[in-house]
């Protein structure tokens, strides 16, 4: 029933059986990233490297297609019809069921941290800060700045907030500028403790850096942003490129499927999941791009309820 | 440890070695490619967890050159081994199998320095593995030792239940993958021959780059999309080929998820379903009974390692015939 005479079939790819619940795609696609990391023994001496980052590209694409109800339906058609597998996605026509939990986030108990709104830092990464822009007006340590930080935030929506911050935070953007490197620790329920390490290099002076990388202060970009409040697909968008994040860096830090980033950038309401969820995916990118979630998350989903395209 | 001694394994003595009302013997091999991986503790292990379970079982010494079996058993060596039976003095496989003091446990020795198994001539290979399943247990357990000589495959090939054992190191790995790869070409050119496809396939590897033919599930997809009938005969035979996947020395828990990656591995490059029946723990129980020269099962009967032993065992037995183990 389901023969494909060419092109791929994802269930075999995701190693799934046809009539497999969503969580067990969930699951198998978490397998399915685990056992073809390139730094897995058990590939050694059957896949290349190259080949082991086509087959996770591979499983990347069935998921992102069998792990959303609305594109797995119409696969399911067109396989039935005994069809190719459609290897790219815009030509499968979406009907994304908003009402659908977002299967890129649910939290599967067996993997530690998947109930935690932000990745678990790795040890070896150098720093993770969060960034507290808004908390830093509020810091009387803080040591003035030239950059002109945002008001003092509300209590976010639905995000984690860092609370006690244990020692002076420096504005993170220009702390890499002003070469200023002091141990910071952010104690927090949420978070874990992430310390900066001391032996870091410095940076050039006029450097800025976000949680995902460092990029070049550019001053008028960094006004527009701070002065901007209505943050639309398109503007994220190119704060992003700014900010020097591939959509794929941002996908994995955030833990948002890239079809949902590129839907969001694009102002695609329609394919975008429950506001629950989209919310937590504004937040996520507002701190991993090192911009003011808050006024990100208020003006994006004004911006979707008034499009009339964005049911919920 | 005495018969006096209450063991909580022992079932019914008297319902081993009955023979069965007609030839049913199911032949389990154990490869692995690698030497010293522990196949014959692996197979002695799970022979004696078989005869904990009721069943008959003979146990294979097939490591000709290099028979370690009796020493795992803690046994002396049988007056005659597998080298009367292959050349010529023994002609009923029976009368070499020795019973051991495990009761529902026989035993064939390979011991005989002179005769390797890799020299076995094709008529003697032939005989033999038909004599295996002449033998009148309900089991019969073959460690196959090391290597990928062609008569090693051919009698890994002959078991109803093939399992590969594997440690987690890189070297194992990579002798265990050469193994699957060696058996399924093997296989493949058996189906080849019986399906007159051997043009096909020939055909197909001359220009296997262009075709983008890299691994044997390429292959077959490919005669699939020439000949469909072929095909789905060839899929056919080989869908019978499946392996089972055993860890053996697990120290971690991330070595455990060695074997869900084996088998996804196996299926994307061989197309071929491989199970993964389990994994034995790492311990030093283990080199201390084989000091001892006694079986681990028997002398620490209550080690975690015997319940791992036995729920492999349940594995490989058709799971709907038992439902709870001791």
């Amino acid at each position: 029933m389901f023969e494909t005479k060419n092109g791929v079939n994802y269930y075999e790819v995701l190693e799934v059986a046809y009539d497999a619940p969503q969580h067990e795609v969930h699951k198998a696609y978490t397998r399915a990233k685990a056992t073809y990391a390139s730094d897995n023994p058990a590939l050694y001496s059957m896949f290349t490297v190259d080949e082991a980052r086509d087959l996770l590209k591979l499983i990347e694409e069935a998921y992102s297609v069998l792990g959303n109800h609305g594109l797995r339906r119409n696969y399911d058609e067109v396989l039935r019809k005994g069809g190719g597998a459609p290897r790219k996605l815009a030509s499968v026509s979406v009907e994304a069921d908003h009402n659908a939990l977002p299967d890129f986030m649910v939290p599967d108990p067996s993997i530690p941290g998947s109930f935690e709104e932000t990745p678990q830092a790795k040890p070896s990464n150098v720093t993770q800060m969060p960034v507290q822009a808004h908390a830093v007006a509020a810091n009387p340590y803080m040591a003035p700045q030239t950059h002109s930080a945002p008001a003092p935030a509300q209590a976010p929506v639905e995000a984690p907030a860092a609370e006690a911050v244990a020692s002076p935070l420096m504005d993170p953007i220009h702390a890499a500028a002003t070469g200023k490197r002091e141990s910071i620790l952010v104690t927090n329920s949420e978070f874990t403790v992430r310390k900066r390490e001391s032996t870091m290099p410095l940076m050039p002076p006029d450097t800025g850096r976000c949680p995902l990388g460092t990029y070049k202060i550019d001053e008028g970009m960094e006004n527009e942003i701070s002065e901007r409040t209505e943050f639309d697909g398109p503007f994220l968008q190119k704060v992003r490129v700014y900010k020097g994040v591939s959509l794929e860096k941002l996908s994995v830090a955030s833990r948002i499927g890239k079809t949902y980033l590129i839907a969001l950038e694009s102002n695609d309401f329609k394919n975008l999941p429950a506001p629950v969820f989209l919310r937590g995916f504004l937040v996520q990118m507002g701190k991993q791009l090192g911009i003011d979630e808050n006024k990100v998350v208020t003006s994006y989903m004004n911006l979707a309820k008034a499009s009339g395209k964005y049911g919920s | 440890m005495n018969d006096n001694t209450p063991n909580p394994f022992k079932l019914n003595p008297k319902a081993h070695n009955a023979a069965p009302a007609f030839n049913s013997t199911t032949v389990w091999a154990i490869g692995g490619g690698k030497g010293g991986i522990g196949k014959s503790f692996i197979s002695s292990s799970l022979a004696i967890c078989l005869t904990r379970m009721g069943k008959s079982v003979t146990l294979v010494d097939l490591d000709l050159g290099s028979a370690n079996l009796h020493t795992c058993l803690g046994m002396k060596i049988p007056s005659q081994t597998l080298s009367d039976f292959v050349s010529g003095r023994v002609q009923n496989l029976n009368d070499v199998a020795a019973p051991t003091e495990i009761p529902g446990l026989n035993f064939i020795s390979g011991f005989n320095d002179a005769l390797n198994i890799a020299d076995l001539d094709r008529s003697n290979k032939d005989r033999l593995i038909s004599a295996l399943r002449g033998l009148r247990t309900q089991y019969v357990i073959l460690d196959l030792g090391a290597g990928t000589s062609e008569n090693t495959l051919d009698f890994f090939l002959a078991a109803d239940q093939k399992v590969i054992a594997v440690t987690p190191e890189p070297t194992s790995i990579e002798n265990a993958y050469r193994f699957m790869k060696s058996s399924f070409y093997r296989k493949l050119r058996q189906a080849e021959s019986e399906l007159g496809i051997q043009a096909l396939i020939e055909t197909a590897m001359d220009a296997k780059n262009q075709l983008g033919i890299k691994s044997p599930a390429d292959l077959v997809r490919y005669v699939a999309s020439v000949d469909a009938a072929a095909g789905a005969r060839l899929n056919e035979k080989i869908a019978d080929f499946s392996m089972q996947i055993l860890l053996n020395q697990v120290r971690t828990r991330q070595d455990t998820e060695l074997g869900h990656s084996m088998k996804s591995v196996c299926k994307k490059y061989f197309g071929i379903e491989t199970e993964y029946i389990g994994y034995i723990d790492h311990d030093n129980a283990v080199w201390q009974s084989l000091r001892k020269r006694r079986p681990l099962v028997i002398e620490y009967p209550y080690s975690s390692i015997v319940g791992q032993f036995l729920g492999i065992t349940k594995n490989l037995l058709n799971p709907t015939s038992l439902r709870a183990v001791i």
